[in-house]
């Protein structure tokens, strides 16, 4: 459905308010000479960027700048992070391909067993889905639970 | 730049104060610290002032700006597009912000207290600094992503598309968001909406 130019124009003063400077730049060209076309939502959207102008300017404390450089002059001791970043990726990359064919080659033997230690495969453990062993448990105090 | 490479005073010409962010960009990758030193003046009130308003703490928006051009000093490759330069600090303080997980009710500058509480009664002198103050906490109860959109397209002056960049989100997205922000700020501040614009215009 297309928009037709009025809704478009009662859509950006709703959005962006009374100043055209603040439109798209499209809409700044083909409707800012329409404005008074819609003057009750122009005199709304005025209205609120007129109590928006009036919110405090919040300003960073003096001597940022100082402090920005200062933090800069420490911080150029220690390793940039696109450096560890850099290590991390190089370092870490031939392990990761090493283990994925590995974990590929094992999946298609489908001999993962024979490589795990037997605690971890041996079935003669069985938890019963409870590997705490509190399932029967209702006296909680600190003896019972040892 | 690294530990083991740390910047350095480079030997071209000093760059001036008015040059572009492009140019004072570039010159700071190669180490100049002036250029750089340029750009943060230029910048960091603006970094800062978001992070102010999506905090409402003034010492967390001091770090979360200065954090982000700490970031940008160690790594300005980084920017893909040194004349969005703004945009980018300003979506770098924006992560900084949200991801403090600060989510302090606020309103004046000072700190927090409920709307109501302020609310003048029907006798009562409204002077424009207690508006401003009104209105600046009604904008601090205002969903984030709404406030946040706000301050990048109303008072930072970001186009929409520079703020959907930092946003991370489509034009569309943010127009929404900032069209739900007006509406709900005008809604909020409606029982005192014919007072404030009086204290507005007497002044």
């Amino acid at each position: 459905m297309e928009v037709t130019r009025k809704e478009r124009l009662v859509a950006v003063l709703a959005a962006y308010g009374a100043d055209p400077a603040r439109w798209p730049e499209a809409d700044r060209r083909n409707l800012a000479a329409h404005l008074a076309e819609e003057g009750e939502a122009l005199a709304a959207a005025q209205a609120l960027d007129r109590l928006l102008a009036s919110a405090p300017k919040a300003a960073p404390g003096e001597d940022f700048v100082a402090r920005v450089m200062a933090r800069i002059d420490d911080g150029a001791r220690e390793p940039a992070p696109r450096a560890r970043r850099m290590g991390l990726g190089w370092g870490a990359a031939i392990p990761l391909a090493a283990s994925l064919i590995l974990g590929a080659y094992l999946g298609a033997a489908g001999d993962l067993d024979a490589l795990l230690p037997l605690a971890v495969t041996d079935a003669g453990v069985d938890d019963g889905g409870d590997p705490a062993g509190v399932a029967g448990v209702t006296d909680y105090s600190p003896e019972t639970l040892g | 730049m690294t530990a083991e490479d740390p910047p350095k005073e480079h030997s071209a010409p000093a760059i001036a104060d008015g040059a572009g962010d492009d140019a004072l960009l570039a010159a700071s990758a190669r180490g100049d610290r002036r250029a750089f030193a340029v750009l943060v003046g230029r910048h960091y009130p603006a970094a800062y002032r978001l992070a102010r308003r999506l905090t409402g703490s003034h010492a967390d928006a001091e770090d979360i700006a200065q954090d982000a051009f700490v970031k940008l000093w160690r790594d300005p490759g980084q920017l893909r597009n040194p004349m969005a330069l703004k945009a980018w600090l300003l979506r770098v303080a924006a992560h900084g912000a949200t991801d403090r997980g600060r989510r302090r009710r606020h309103g004046s500058l000072d700190e927090a207290a409920e709307p109501a509480d302020h609310r003048p009664g029907p006798a009562a002198e409204m002077d424009r600094r207690s508006a401003g103050a009104m209105i600046e906490r009604h904008i601090g109860l205002l969903p984030e992503r709404q406030r946040l959109a706000l301050q990048l397209v109303h008072f930072e002056g970001l186009s929409n598309s520079d703020a959907a960049g930092a946003m991370g989100l489509s034009v569309e997205a943010v127009e929404s968001l900032l069209a739900r922000a007006r509406r709900g700020l005008k809604e909020r501040l409606a029982g005192d909406w014919r007072n404030l614009l009086e204290t507005l215009s007497d002044e």
